[in-house]
C-alpha cells in the first residue's frame, strides 16, 4: 500500500520521517476518538441544552359560577397593541440629534471659543428622554387614532417603563375589540415596531356584581422560580374567594419544549408536561338575587353605603351577599386605574374594598330588641301587661334622655315591638332581665362571634360580657338594651333571624358548594351543606310571640295602635305589595356618637319569609339611612320581589338540599 | 511529454493519492453544507467550494503532464522570485489581524514555502560526502534563514517556523550528518527560549 511502500525502499531516514508523521496522524486520530466517542455524551447534552428552551404554559384558571351555572368569573383572550422599544432605537437617535441641535442653537453659551460644544450635566439625559417621549407619543397617538380610540401618552408611566423594563414591550392600547384587531393587523403590523400581543385574562363579566365576595386576581411574574427561559405571567388570587380557593382554581401549569436554531428562531415545539386546567367552583349565590340586592341597595340612599345578606334559613346557604359601594374587579386584574378610581378605592368613608356584610361590624340598634325581648320573656315578663311610657328614658335626673320614636302611651310586648319602643325595652330589659341575662341570650345566638363562613375577611364584632359594661368602658346598660354600642355583622344577624325562622338551629353559613373538573367532570364537595353550628334553646311560646310580633312589624295597619314600623313600605294603597307572601321583620336604627366614626346612623331591616314556611332570610343594613323602615325595608321589598320571580321559575321552593 | 514510454505507463499513477483527495473533497463539501445550511446568506457556499474543486482538479491534471525533472531547472527562479515577493510585502502589503502579510489578497509566504522546498530539494540533491561539508550546511542554513527572517518580521511566527521544520526534515532525509542537525536544533532551542523571556 501507498504508505508502507516507503519501508520497502532503503533509506532509514525517510522511514524515520514517515514514522514521525504517522505518529502525528495517530495523535490526531486519538484526539478525534476522544472528542467523538469518549466525550460524545457530554457534548450531546450540552448541544441539547443549548438548543432547547423550556417554556412554562400557564393553566387556564377555573371559572366561578352561581347556583344556576351563571358565570361570575372566567378567562378570555385579551388583545393588546404593544410597541417594541428596541426597534425604535434609530428613531430615538434621530430625534435626539435634532433636539440637541435645536438646543445648541437656542443656547449659544454651550459653544466655547474653540467651537467645542459643552452641554451642562443632565441636559443630554433630559433631551434623550424628551426624544423618546416624542417618538413614543407620536406612535401612541397615530396608532390609537387609527383604532378610533385616540389616546395621549402618559409620559411618566412610559419613562418608568423604559427605565425599569425596556425589554418588555410597551402597552399602548389595551383590550382591543375584534374590529380594532383587524385595523391593527391591516395598517400597522409587519412594517413597524407595533405588534399585537395576546394573553389570557381574568374577566368578571358582571363587573362590580358580588365583587366583594369574589375578590380579584392579580398578575404574577416569576412564579416559576426562574426555572424557565421565558416567564409567562399568570394570575394569583389576591382577595375574596379568588384568594381563598386559589389552589382549586389555578390548576397546574405545564411545560413546552421548544427546539430553536442557531438564530433563536423556533423550529419545533412539543408539549413536555401538559397543563391541567383549574377546577370550576360553584357558589350558593343566586345571581338574580345578588343583582336585585345590589340594585336595591344602590337606590336606597344617595351614596348607597350598606350591605345585604340573603340566606336560606333551612341550611345556612348564602343566596346573596351584597356590599355597597363596590368596585370593578376587572380593574385590578390588569392594574389600570384612573386617578379618580384610585381615589375612590382609597376613600375611608366609602371603602369599596370592605365587604360590609361580614367585614363590617355595626350596632344592631332596635333589631337587638329581639334579644332583649327573649331575655325579658325568659325572666318572667308578662307580654300582655301594659306599660305606660313617657316617650323617653332617663336613668336619673342629670343624665341625658334617650329618645323614643314610638312616642308616649300604653304598650304591651307586641305593640312595643312593632312600634319599636325604646323606653319599654330599656325599662323591661333592666327591670326584668338585667344586663347579664340580655348578654347571655345574645351569646346564645353567637352574636359578636365569627360565623366561620370564611377564614378571611370576617370580623367578630363586639358583644362584651356583662363585667365589661359600665361608664369606664364607654358602654351603658340602657344603650345595650336597644342595640347601641355593641356591634355585630349583617351576616351574624342573618344567622340570628335564621334561628327564629327555622325554630332553633344555627348553621355555619356557606357560600361555596362544590368544584367541578373541566377535563374529567369530576365533582368534589368543597363545603358541606347545612353544617349545624349550634342548637339555640328558645321556648316555643316565646319564639311564637317574637315571630308574630315581627309579622306585625310589616302587617299591622295604621289604626290607633299602629302602624307597624315597616307597614308603609310593604303596602301600596292598603294592599300588600308581595301578595300572599308574608314577611316577618324588625326595623332598627342605631345612632353612632363616637368621634372617629365614618357614619352617624346605622339603619336595619332584618326579616324572613314566607311567614308560614320560611325559606329566605333577608338582612338589609344601610349606613346613614333615614330610618330602618324608610331606608332598608324598601330594599328588602325589592329583594322579596326578586325572590317571588325566582320561585315562579321553580328555584328554591322545594327544599334545595336533602339535608335534615 | 510526447515520450511514448511515459504515456504508456498509466498504471504508475498514484490511485490511493487520488482516492484520498477525492475523500477529502467529499468530506469538505459535506462539512461546509452542514455548517452553513441554516444561514441564508451562506447557503450556497458549498457550491462555491465545488467550483474551486473543478478548477483545482483541472490544474492537477495539467500538472501531471509536466515533467517534474524540468522543475529543478526553474527552482532557483521560483526561490528568488518568492524572496522578492516577501520583500514586496514590506512596501506594498496590507495589514490584517495584526500582521502585514498580504499583497493583492495573496500571502507571499505561501508561495515562498513551495519555492523554498523546490530549491532546497534541488540544492540537497548531491552526494553524501558533499553534504558532510560545513560549507554546504551553512549555505542551506542561509537559504533557510532568509525567508524565515523575512516572514518572522511580518510578523508571522507560525509560518516562519514552518521554514525551519521543512529545512530540518529535508536535510535529515537528504543525509546531512546528525551532529550538524543536532547543533541546528540546539541553536533554535536556545533562540526560542531566549525569545520567550
Amino acid at each position: 500500500m501507498f504508505v508502507f511502500d516507503i519501508f520497502k525502499e532503503d533509506g532509514r531516514r525517510l522511514q524515520v520521517i514517515t514514522g514521525v508523521v504517522a505518529a502525528g496522524m495517530l495523535t490526531l486520530l486519538g484526539g478525534l476518538w476522544f472528542v467523538q466517542i469518549v466525550c460524545a455524551k457530554q457534548f450531546e447534552r450540552t448541544s441539547r441544552d443549548n438548543a432547547i428552551r423550556h417554556v412554562r404554559t400557564p393553566a387556564l384558571r377555573g371559572r366561578i359560577l352561581d347556583c344556576s351555572t351563571n358565570v361570575l368569573a372566567e378567562e378570555r383572550p385579551l388583545y393588546n397593541a404593544v410597541l417594541y422599544l428596541e426597534d425604535l432605537q434609530p428613531q430615538f437617535g434621530e430625534k435626539y440629534a435634532r433636539l440637541r441641535k435645536e438646543y445648541i442653537r437656542a443656547h449659544p453659551e454651550t459653544v466655547n471659543a474653540k467651537g467645542k460644544i459643552k452641554l451642562t450635566n443632565g441636559v443630554p439625559q433630559l433631551l434623550r428622554e424628551e426624544a423618546e417621549c416624542a417618538v413614543v407619543s407620536n406612535f401612541t397617538y397615530c396608532v390609537s387614532s387609527s383604532l378610533k380610540e385616540p389616546r395621549l401618552l402618559n409620559t411618566n408611566a412610559f419613562l418608568r417603563h423604559h427605565r425599569e423594563e425596556p425589554y418588555v414591550p410597551f402597552l399602548i392600547v389595551p383590550d382591543l375589540a375584534p374590529a380594532q384587531v383587524a385595523i391593527l393587523a391591516e395598517q400597522w403590523l409587519g412594517q413597524s415596531a407595533i405588534d399585537l400581543e395576546t394573553e389570557p385574562v381574568r374577566v368578571y363579566p358582571n363587573h362590580a356584581l358580588a365583587a366583594n365576595l369574589l375578590g380579584y386576581v392579580q398578575r404574577r411574574y416569576g412564579s416559576d422560580g426562574g426555572k424557565f427561559s421565558f416567564d409567562m405571567p399568570d394570575y394569583k388570587g389576591a382577595s375574596g374567594l379568588e384568594l381563598v380557593y386559589d389552589e382549586t382554581l389555578e390548576g397546574q401549569s405545564g411545560t413546552n419544549e421548544v427546539l430553536i436554531n442557531n438564530l433563536n428562531y423556533r423550529q419545533h415545539e412539543e408539549v413536555e408536561i401538559p397543563n391541567e386546567p383549574g377546577n370550576d367552583i360553584y357558589l350558593t349565590i343566586d345571581m338574580a338575587l345578588q343583582k336585585a340586592a345590589e340594585q336595591a341597595l344602590a337606590a336606597a340612599q344617595p351614596d348607597g353605603r350598606g350591605a345585604v345578606v340573603v340566606m336560606d334559613p333551612r341550611n345556612g346557604d348564602i343566596l346573596a351577599m351584597a356590599s355597597a359601594p363596590s368596585f370593578d374587579p376587572n380593574l385590578f386584574v390588569l392594574g389600570h386605574f384612573t386617578p379618580e378610581e384610585s381615589a375612590r378605592l382609597g376613600d375611608p368613608k366609602y371603602t369599596p374594598q370592605i365587604n360590609r356584610a361580614m367585614s363590617g361590624a355595626y350596632p344592631p340598634g332596635s333589631t337587638f330588641k329581639i334579644i332583649t325581648g327573649i331575655a325579658c320573656l325568659e325572666s318572667g315578663l308578662d307580654p300582655d301587661a301594659l306599660f305606660d311610657s313617657p316617650g323617653y328614658y332617663r336613668p336619673n335626673k342629670t343624665a341625658r334622655a334617650i329618645g323614643d320614636t314610638a312616642g308616649q302611651g300604653k304598650f304591651d310586648f307586641k305593640r312595643a315591638f312593632y312600634r319599636s319602643s325604646n323606653t319599654y325595652f330599656i325599662q323591661m330589659g333592666l327591670d326584668k332581665a338585667g344586663l347579664a341575662k340580655i348578654l347571655e341570650v345574645a351569646k346564645r345566638f353567637h352574636l359578636g362571634e365569627k360565623t366561620g363562613l370564611s377564614r378571611r375577611q370576617e370580623v367578630a364584632g363586639n358583644v362584651p360580657g356583662p363585667e365589661k359594661v359600665g361608664p369606664s368602658f364607654g358602654m351603658s346598660a340602657p344603650d345595650i338594651c336597644i342595640g347601641q354600642e355593641i356591634t355585630a355583622t349583617p351576616l351574624q344577624l342573618a344567622g340570628m333571624i335564621s334561628v327564629l325562622a327555622n325554630g332553633g338551629t344555627l348553621y355555619v353559613p356557606r357560600v361555596v358548594s362544590h368544584s367541578r373538573s373541566p377535563s374529567t367532570g369530576e365533582i368534589q364537595e368543597l363545603v358541606a351543606p347545612g353544617r349545624v353550628r349550634d342548637h339555640v334553646q328558645i321556648e316555643p311560646g316565646h319564639l311564637d310571640l317574637i315571630r308574630t310580633s315581627m309579622l306585625e312589624d310589616t302587617e299591622h295597619a295604621p289604626d290607633d295602635k299602629g302602624p307597624g314600623s315597616a307597614y308603609a313600605e310593604f303596602h301600596a294603597n292598603g294592599a300588600p305589595i308581595l301578595g300572599n307572601f308574608r314577611v316577618a321583620g324588625k326595623t332598627g336604627t342605631a345612632e353612632v356618637k363616637s368621634a372617629g366614626s365614618q357614619f352617624k346612623k346605622i339603619t336595619w331591616f332584618d326579616s324572613y319569609g314566607p311567614y308560614e314556611d320560611p325559606r329566605y332570610v333577608v338582612v338589609v343594613m344601610v349606613e346613614d339611612g333615614a330610618s330602618g323602615g324608610k331606608a332598608c325595608a324598601p330594599v328588602a321589598v325589592k329583594i322579596y320581589q326578586a325572590i317571588l320571580k325566582r320561585e315562579q321559575s321553580g328555584l328554591g321552593r322545594p327544599p334545595t338540599l336533602a339535608h335534615n | 511529454m510526447s515520450d511514448p514510454e511515459l504515456i504508456g505507463r498509466r498504471s504508475d499513477y498514484d490511485w490511493p493519492l487520488a482516492a484520498a483527495v477525492l475523500g477529502l473533497m467529499i468530506l469538505g463539501t459535506a462539512f461546509i453544507f452542514s455548517a452553513t445550511e441554516s444561514q441564508a446568506a451562506l447557503r450556497t457556499a458549498y457550491l462555491h467550494q465545488m467550483l474551486w474543486y473543478g478548477l483545482g482538479v483541472g490544474a492537477a491534471v495539467a500538472a501531471c503532464y509536466f515533467e517534474y525533472g524540468s522543475v529543478a531547472r526553474w527552482s532557483a527562479v521560483f526561490y528568488w522570485a518568492s524572496i522578492v515577493l516577501l520583500l514586496a510585502v514590506y512596501a506594498l502589503g496590507t495589514a490584517h489581524h495584526g500582521g502585514k502579510r498580504w499583497i493583492f489578497g495573496l500571502q507571499p509566504s505561501e508561495f515562498a514555502k513551495i519555492g523554498f522546498i523546490l530549491w532546497l530539494a534541488n540544492y540537497l540533491s548531491r552526494p553524501q560526502e558533499e553534504l558532510r561539508r560545513g560549507k554546504v550546511f551553512l549555505a542551506v542554513l542561509g537559504y533557510t534563514l532568509l525567508p524565515f527572517i523575512l516572514v518572522l518580521k511580518e510578523p508571522d511566527v507560525g509560518s516562519a517556523l514552518v521554514f525551519l521544520a521543512i529545512s530540518l526534515a529535508m536535510m535529515f532525509v537528504a543525509g546531512v550528518p546528525n551532529r550538524m542537525l543536532a547543533g541546528l536544533v540546539g541553536g533554535v532551542g536556545c533562540w526560542s527560549s531566549w525569545g520567550w523571556r
